[in-house]
Formats: structure tokens, sequence, C-alpha cells
């Protein structure tokens, strides 16, 4: 288990990380979401033991130190392999690193690329591989040693989405045989239908935490509707009957309800019913992507209001 | 995985990442018929020297040779002046020599040439000659007055030839020293700012500690530059091995090239001095951002510029000077073994550069740790020089 309690760093004049604290059980898949210069790599950084924090602790296993690098995997955002050095001797160099035996090393090497169709690729140099396959023997380069906690931070950047399905379940199989991993990344549509507790940050704050159900109620309760309709009708009725309703337009005839916990549906779907030519209504679940936009969106509008 | 493992492993990869075999022996062939192409054309610009050439001469007044080196005469009378100007400026004749009295004479030439010399010096005999015969004295009588007293001198440690042989292995262990310093200078410089440009450096320091790693750089590339002066030393030796074929050399070997405690000695501040070295150029790379337009890099020739200092010490290697720069680790990895080749050298002053270097090595491998540690985590901008203080004393 992982424990970050009230951590922050600060650089020059810049606060990278300001007191956040976050609990990442064991066999878990844990998501850190949120924009560029949010932390995260700061987080993960700390996390890893490559800096300190200023303030606060973080506890691997309950003890304050740095972890152990055998039972860590590391996949950095900033990342990078020898170009002109051949896949398999690259691979067996970070397993080494990690402290494996060069046999075993070699041995998980081979397994993972033949894993990954890149067996017949082994004894090639990295840089006559494809981005995407480059990618794939980084990812290996993280994992080959079984950590018990892996940090893949931006996996599925630069994946086509064959790929990025295929990393999506070489992640839930590394949870599944006990790893814990920590991900970060931006493609919201993934990580929800992978992540068993997410955390967005935002300017070094935390500003949801919790598993995707838990964060949908934190930042909003209620339901989504989207109507088709004939026309273009105005909406303008909306604010005078149902005030915890906001409306935007989609295009190609679709309009999207957000409605409030509290606003009855009754009087709402009757006063829509008298002034718009409704032709379907779906019901859609607020989605990673709405609460993720919506919440940062949010913060940022606090943070500018005077 | 142990630090001692991890160190080696590094250092493993590097010395297989940067030893091209391949490379090297064609380094070692192209070095080889460089020296053969040398010796070659001094061979043939000397043999296009000895092509005689033929000077006129008018006036009586000095009885030259007719040969002098490379250089012919042939008198001619006043009446002949201007048919051998002309001569002269149609290029038949290389030049016009007219002897005025015995103290004075023209050479007319079309421009400098290393012959005249030859002119002079026949020149001088001729008019000694005359001056000899002046005072009624023979050359034996000159050969007599100009004769030095017999002076002996029995050197106590080193013959003549000996301490031309010490001069030469000391100069030779300098300059290889130097080439190391400057193999080095290259690898360190390439494999770090290069680690750094692939982003594989935030991947490396989670697995291992940076001084680890920077143990185990310097320790690979170390053993690379190492090869590579065993196989510059081994194309030297050929070369010189061809040169000296069949020829007198004047020049003995100091014994204590032959005792195996003083080479121990030596190897031992060679590889000390690499590795205080390479610790310096793997701290200033750590800082370097782009190799391209950082002002850092000039800092890489300070190594150099250290182990060439010890070439100043050969005329008087008992100096103050001298035994300044062999004691100071940033010189004393050159100029201590230089000075045991050039003079005696006493045992404490060995065993305190030994202690001194080592001490050196440590606290600038630890230094160079903390650098590397931060500097290799920086993209985008170089720490500036408050930073780079600061880290050196950050723990």
């Amino acid at each position: 288990m992982l424990r970050v309690e009230s951590v922050r760093k600060r650089f020059a004049t810049v606060v990278a990380v300001d007191a956040v604290s976050l609990t990442i059980e064991r066999g878990q898949i844990f998501a850190l979401l949120g924009p560029n210069g949010a932390g995260k790599t700061t987080l993960i950084r700390m996390i890893l033991g490559l800096m300190r924090p200023d303030e606060g602790r973080i506890l691997h296993g309950g003890e304050d130190r740095k972890p152990d690098p055998a039972q860590i995997g590391y996949l950095p955002e900033d990342r990078g392999l020898y170009q002109d050095i051949q896949v398999l001797k690259t691979l067996v160099y970070f397993g080494v690193l990690r402290g494996m035996t060069r046999a075993a090393a070699t041995k998980s090497a081979l397994a993972w690329l033949e894993r990954m169709s890149l067996a017949d690729r082994a004894h090639e140099p990295l840089k006559s591989l494809s981005k995407g396959n480059q990618q794939k023997v980084q990812f290996i380069s993280a994992v080959l040693h079984a950590p018990a906690f892996a940090v893949l931070d931006e996996p599925f950047s630069g994946l086509d989405p064959l790929n990025q399905d295929l990393f999506l379940g070489l992640i839930q199989d590394l949870r599944n045989s006990g790893m814990t991993v920590l991900l970060s990344a931006h493609q919201m549509q993934l990580v929800e239908r992978i992540a068993d507790r997410i955390v967005v940050m935002n300017r070094g704050r935390t500003l949801l935490n919790g598993t995707l159900p838990e964060i949908r109620r934190q930042w909003a309760t209620g339901s989504r509707l989207v109507l088709r309709v004939s026309g273009e009708p105005s909406l303008d009725f909306l604010a005078g009957q149902a005030p915890g309703v906001t409306a935007r337009w989609l295009g190609d005839g679709c309009i999207e309800l957000f409605i409030a916990a509290e606003q009855p549906l009754g009087p709402l779907l009757a006063a829509a019913g008298a002034h718009l030519d409704i032709r379907e209504i779906e019901s859609r679940p607020v989605t990673l992507h709405d609460v993720y936009v919506g919440s940062i969106a949010n913060a940022e509008g606090a943070e500018t209001l005077p | 995985m142990t630090r001692m493992r991890a160190v080696l492993e590094v250092a493993r990869w590097e010395f297989m990442r940067y030893l091209k075999p391949k490379q090297q022996l064609i380094g070692m062939l192209i070095t080889f018929t460089i020296g053969l192409g040398t010796i070659g054309v001094q061979k043939f610009a000397a043999r296009g020297d000895s092509k005689a050439v033929r000077v006129a001469v008018l006036g009586t007044a000095l009885p030259l040779d007719s040969v002098a080196g490379r250089v012919h005469f042939d008198y001619y009378s006043a009446g002949q002046q201007a048919a051998l100007q002309q001569q002269f400026a149609e290029g038949e004749i290389a030049g016009l020599l007219r002897i005025v009295d015995t103290d004075r004479a023209v050479l007319l030439v079309r421009r400098s040439y290393d012959w005249t010399a030859d002119v002079q010096g026949a020149l001088s005999a001729a008019r000694q000659q005359v001056m000899l015969a002046r005072a009624g004295l023979g050359v034996n009588d000159l050969a007599l007055i100009a004769a030095p007293p017999s002076l002996e001198i029995e050197y106590q440690r080193q013959s003549n030839r000996e301490q031309r042989g010490a001069r030469m292995a000391a100069t030779i262990i300098i300059s290889l020293m130097m080439f190391a310093v400057f193999m080095g200078m290259s690898y360190v410089f390439t494999s770090i700012t290069g680690e750094k440009q692939i982003r594989v450096t935030e991947q490396v320091v989670s697995a291992i500690s940076p001084q680890s790693w920077i143990d185990g750089k310097i320790l690979g590339l170390a053993g690379v530059s190492l090869v590579g002066v065993l196989n510059t030393t081994i194309a030297g030796a050929a070369l010189v091995f061809v040169m000296l074929r069949g020829k007198t050399v004047s020049v003995r070997m100091p014994e204590t090239l032959g005792d195996p405690g003083t080479i121990l000695v030596i190897v031992l501040f060679a590889l000390l001095g690499l590795f205080f070295w390479f610790a310096f150029l793997g701290a200033v790379a750590a800082t370097i951002d782009d190799p391209q337009n950082s002002t850092r890099g000039s800092l890489l020739f300070v190594p150099l510029f250290m182990t060439l200092l010890a070439f100043f010490i050969s005329k008087n290697p008992d100096s103050g000077f001298a035994r300044t720069l062999s004691l100071l680790p940033p010189t004393s990895p050159s100029a201590m073994p230089a000075r045991m080749l050039l003079t005696d050298v006493h045992p404490l002053e060995i065993v305190a550069s030994l202690v001194l270097l080592v001490a050196g090595v440590l606290v600038l491998r630890t230094i160079a740790g903390r650098i590397f540690r931060l500097g290799m985590l920086m993209y985008g901008k170089e720490p500036t020089w408050q930073e780079l203080r600061r880290w050196m004393f950050q723990r």
C-alpha cells in the first residue's frame, strides 16, 4: 500500500504539488488525471523517490523511505531508449538494473516480446521499429521484472486505437496478477474502463478523489438527457420553468440537458413536450470526460473570480 | 541490487556500447598508415633537396672548394660577367657569387634558398684559410687553439643517453595521458548529453542511484579510453620500429621503467587521474542541456590543460614548481609519473601525492554524483552557477 500524506513541493515561484493526500491499495489501478502542469509528474517523481517533498510524507508499505527499485516499474512521460542498441540487449540491461539476473531478464524479455508480437525484432536496433512498437518496448522495460508497483505515465500516448486496446488489456492483466498500477493519462474513455480509483488534480491540488461513481457524485449529482428534435426551436422556456437545468445544442438536431438531482423530471418533460417537437429521448450517464472537463472548468472559474 | 553490482552493470554497458573493435582497428591502421606516409614524404622531400646547385663565381680573393654541400662552384673571369648575368636571368645557373675581397662577397639569387647556407660555409672556410696563411699558421694549429679542455661528466644516476630516454619516456606518458583524457572527453560528453537528449535518464535513476550510474560510467568509459590508448601505443610502437629499423639509437630507456613497482605506481596514477577527470567531465556534461549552444562545453578542456602542464617540468623536475604539480590532484596524474622517470622522487612524496589523489577522486566523484543527480533530470535549461554550488553541498 502507498500513502501520500499532505505532500507539498515548490519550485522557485511555483507550487507544483500543494497538500496532496491519497492512498493506493495493493492490486488497484489508480488513475491520476489533470491538465498539463497540474503537478502529476512531480507527484510521481516524489512517489518514486526521484525528488523529495518539501512537506508531508510518502509511505511505501507503511514506511517513509525510498521504494525498492526491484519492486518498482516506471514508464516515464519523458521517455526514450537507446536507439542504436538491439531491443533485447536494452531490455536485459533494464531488467538487470532492476535486480534480475541476466538469464531471468533475457527469459522475461523474450516472453514479453513474444506477447507483443515483437519476438522477430529482438535483435534489431530500436530505431528500426515503428513509434508504436518502440512504445511497446518502452512498456516492457517498465514491467519485465514483474514489480509489485508500476507507475505508467501517459502509457497510451502515441498509440493507435488497436494498440490502445492492447495496452488496456495488458494493464488489466497486470492488475489481475496482483500488481498495483499508478496510471497518468489524458484518454478519459480509456481510463474509465480500467481505473479502480481516480484522482483529478489541477494546479497542484486534488479536485476529486474516489472511484468513478464516487467522483461522479462529488462533481455532479443528477442526470443527462439528449433530445433529438425537429427544427431549431428556442430553449428560452427552460430558463423560466427549469432553473436546475443547463442545456446546449450538440448539432444535428440534438439538445443535451444536464439536470440537477433536485429538479423533478415530470414538469421538465411536460414543458419540453409543449415547446419542442421531440423525436427521440436518450438518457446518457455522466462520463469521466464530463467530470474531468467540468471539474477543471469549475476550479479555473472559481480561481479567476474576484 | 547491490550498489557494486549496479556500478559494474553500468560499466559493462558503457564499455560494450562504446568499444568498437572494428573502428578501433581501422583507427590503428589509419594511424600507422599516416605515420608511414609522413616518413615517406619526409624522405622524398629530403631527396628532392639533394639535387646539385650550380653557382657561378667571379673574383678569386677567397679560394672556394669546388663543392660545398649541394653547391657546385664554377669560376669565371670578370669579362664573362655580362654573359653570366644573361644565363642567370634565363635560369641556367642558380646563383652568381661575386667575391669583392676577403671580407665581402655578394650572392645574386632569385629568392631565398636553403643552400645559401652552404655558400656561407664555403666562404667562411676559405676566409679562415687565407687568414691562417697570413698569420703563418696551419690548420692543425687552429685545431689546437680551438680545442676545449677535456671534461668527462660522470652521471651518478643516468647517463646522457638515459636522460634522453627518460625525457622521451616522460613525454610519451604525458602524451598518452592527454590522449586518454581527450578520448574520455568525447565519450563522457557523448554518453551523458546523448542520454539526456534521448530522455532515458528518468528510467535509469528510478532503478539505480545517480551515484552508481556515474560511477559505472566513469569505470566503463575509462576502460574504453584505456583500450584506445593501448591500441594507439601498439600502432605507435610499430611505427617507431619501422622508422628505426637498421639505425643506431642513442637513447636508452631509464632503468626505472623495468621496475614492476614503478610501473604499478605509474599505472595507478594514470587510472586515478582518469577517474578524477572523468568525474569532472561527467558533472559538467550533466549540466549541459543543448550541446550545440552551451558555453559550458569549454570547461571540458580544463583536464587537457591540467594534464599538459606536466610537459613544463621535464627540464627541471626537482624545482618547486615541478614538486607542486606532482603533489596536487589536478596535475599529479601526469606530473608525478613524469618526475619519477626524470629524477629521484622521495617515496614520501609519492605516497602523499597518491593519498591526495585518492582523496581528490573520492571528493570529486561525490560532488559529480550530486550534480549529476539533479542535472540529469533538468531539461530545457541549464542550472545557474549558484544552483550548481548549492547542489554540490546538497546531500
